[in-house]
């Protein structure tokens, strides 16, 4: 018995743990490398998992997307390597999330992790702490650039310590601070970099009937990543109720006793 | 007889909220599984379908983005879920990005004339609220009839909210409200003719730079208040004041005004020169789902007057006020627009020298889109007044309004 046991412990030793997947390509066009720690360079094809620490690298022509098991999204542009160096997802929906962008732009669109705290995009220049948010980070010509799409707030820490914020949708950060709303132009470069040019004819296709294709544009305002919203009406009930009472005879309270 | 109305009324109100939270908790465990095998076969459509439709109904337009990027990435030439991506980061406030979308299904040349017309009003509405400086408001004209003095005339009332980006990176606003109402009764005597107009401005700040977290809107008010020529109660007011809101989360909101004031009455036969005010309001939002909002609002207000002759006389009011209110989902009715429909129940307590009075006013109102931004609402409230003089000498008031009106939403 206990010889059985020594040799199943052997073996256990002897067989290399495989590293966890902590997400898998969701899309890849035409393909992304990926470098596990210690292992040779591999192409990442659809479903592919990749595991902590892995180098992603996108092609001159290449871009990708890829699935985190919190359900975060990043969207790589050509030209882009990040090495996905932190990620904690514990069963109870704690953790956190990091990755190094050494060159290239990618699109965040948050998950569970960075709803309770900041996910990090660190640049050779910066850290840009994104929480409960949607952003896209470039890093080009030396400088980093930050837009925040939507949820929170966006933090961007220059290497020299300075760090600004914004909480504007489509507000834009550098490390000379706080840059103003993004300019269309330049969001429609970013956009057409990571997704590709929009392409129109082939028939249209179904939309996915995600049931959010309204007919009308919703009188409310915006919803927070975690479905917070501002109710632009919180303080008029007095008024609705105020307009009725205008209506009552004046000798309500003064008249007949 | 009153408590019960109140009760009554306010447990009509809580039938308003649907069992929204069971089926939240189904659909959150049901969007876990289709996520677990999404992991393992992320391109399969039936699962990206299934993902974005508990997203969606689940609140988080962000999950829904993200996966029609995904899909957009394995359809490009959809222009279908393009308008799909679009409109969801129009619900994620991320208007650029939305009208970026709605730009390339716009020049795709493949919608249909109704996918046509519905990014065209997205795309204007996107445009409007990416604006520096946006506006909303409604004009409503209508008809009042009070049942038990038997008085009825025509009413106007109109409302807007004017919003100015003061451009910092947290989005800082002058938020400014102005709002009139005026009402004259059928009849050569008008006595109760009268007319109101309220101003508010202050700047919305965003108190810890995150775009949902608590904000504060510091704001000075003023209000006229006209009445018939010879009624003698003219006044005007103005107060300074701070409104705080906060979403906690999805669900609860909390929010509170602090004000403080004085109002001048103008005629010159009354006893009264004015009187000064402080105003604390308190309440709770809490949103089962989307489209269904309650909310409970506690008052506390106390009044000092200022006589001609004599001291100053003391009124203190307590209240508390239940409403809410749901709207319906368009495909439900087939109709322009969502309809809704709403309830109240208000209880006012007033202190004064010796006399309390009870309040308790309960009423419901529906607002139908005949058109997408054109309306007509009805709503019935009714109001009991129970005056206690002491001694036991009580009176009781009763009285029931009725109002029906064409509104516009701009």
């Amino acid at each position: 018995m206990k010889i059985a046991a020594l040799f199943t412990a052997v073996a256990l030793l002897a067989t290399p743990l495989a590293a966890q997947n902590i997400g898998t390509v969701a899309s890849s066009e035409p393909t992304l490398r990926g470098t596990p720690p210690g292992s040779a360079t591999r192409t990442l094809g659809l479903g592919t998992g990749v595991v902590q620490d892995e180098t992603v690298a996108s092609s001159a022509s290449g871009r990708g997307q890829i699935l985190f098991a919190d359900e975060t999204t990043l969207s790589l542009a050509p030209n882009t390597t990040i090495v996905l160096d932190r990620f904690v997802f514990n069963p109870d929906g704690s953790g956190q999330m990091g990755l190094q962008m050494t060159t290239g732009a990618l699109r965040f669109i948050g998950g569970t992790l960075s709803r309770a705290q900041e996910a990090t995009v660190t640049t050779p220049t910066a850290t840009i702490g994104i929480r409960g948010s949607s952003a896209l980070v470039l890093y080009q010509n030396g400088g980093s650039i930050a837009v925040f799409l939507a949820g929170e707030r966006l933090c961007l820490t220059s290497s020299g310590g300075r760090r600004v914020c914004t909480s504007r949708q489509g507000g834009v950060l550098t490390e000379a601070g706080y840059q103003g709303r993004v300019n269309p132009d330049f969001l429609a470069q970013v956009l057409n970099l990571i997704d590709g040019a929009p392409r129109g004819g082939g028939g249209g296709g179904a939309g996915l009937g995600s049931g959010i294709d309204n007919p009308n544009p919703s009188d409310r305002g915006p919803v927070s990543t975690t479905g917070e919203e501002f109710d632009p009406e919180i303080f008029d009930d007095d008024f609705v109720i105020d307009d009725l009472l205008e209506f009552l005879p004046s000798d309500f309270y003064f008249g007949e006793f | 007889m009153f408590r019960h109305s109140f009760l009554a009324a306010a447990a009509s109100l809580a039938l308003l909220a649907p069992p929204a939270l069971a089926q939240t908790a189904d659909a959150a465990a049901q969007r876990q599984a289709v996520f677990q095998q999404l992991l393992s076969d992320p391109s399969n459509r039936q699962l990206m379908r299934d993902y974005a439709r508990l997203s969606v109904q689940m609140r988080d337009f962000e999950a829904a983005a993200a996966t029609l990027e995904r899909l957009l990435d394995l359809e490009p030439t959809n222009v279908a879920a393009r308008v799909e991506l679009a409109i969801a980061y129009f619900s994620l406030g991320s208007y650029a990005v939305a009208e970026y979308h709605l730009a390339a299904a716009a020049a795709s040349g493949t919608l249909s004339p109704a996918q046509a017309a519905q990014v065209a009003r997205y795309r204007q509405e996107a445009q409007e609220r990416g604006d520096s400086s946006a506006y909303s408001g409604r004009l409503e004209v209508g008809y009042a009839y009070s049942s038990e003095a038997g008085e009825s005339g025509p009413f106007v009332n109109a409302a807007i909210d004017w919003r100015i980006d003061l451009g910092d990176a947290n989005a800082t606003q002058w938020v400014t409200e102005a709002a009139y109402a005026g009402y004259a009764p059928d009849g050569e005597f008008t006595f109760n003719e009268r007319q109101t107009f309220r101003l508010r401005t202050g700047p919305e700040f965003r108190l810890q730079s995150d775009a949902y977290g608590p904000r504060l809107q510091p704001y000075v008010e003023l209000n006229w208040f006209d009445g018939a020529e010879f009624s003698g109660r003219d006044a005007r007011a103005w107060e300074f004041g701070v409104a705080y809101q906060n979403p906690l989360n999805a669900r609860v909101t909390v929010y509170g005004d602090f004000s403080a004031g004085h109002t001048e009455f103008l005629g010159d036969f009354l006893f009264v020169r004015g009187f000064d005010f402080q105003e604390v309001e308190l309440g709770a939002t809490y949103r089962p789902s989307r489209d269904t909002r309650l909310r409970a609002t506690a008052l506390w207000r106390a009044e000092e007057t200022e006589e001609f002759f004599g001291p100053p006389v003391e009124t203190t009011i307590t209240g508390l006020r239940l409403s809410g209110q749901h709207a319906f989902e368009q495909d439900f009715l087939d109709v322009p627009n969502r309809w809704i429909v709403g309830a109240f129940a208000d209880r006012r307590l007033t202190a004064q020298d010796g006399l309390d009075v009870t309040d308790d006013t309960y009423g419901a109102w529906l607002r139908a889109f005949v058109y997408e931004d054109v309306y007509l609402e009805l709503s019935a409230a009714r109001l009991m007044s129970e005056s206690d003089f002491g001694f036991g000498f009580v009176t009781e008031r009763q009285e029931t309004i009725m109002t029906v009106q064409l509104g516009w939403e701009f």
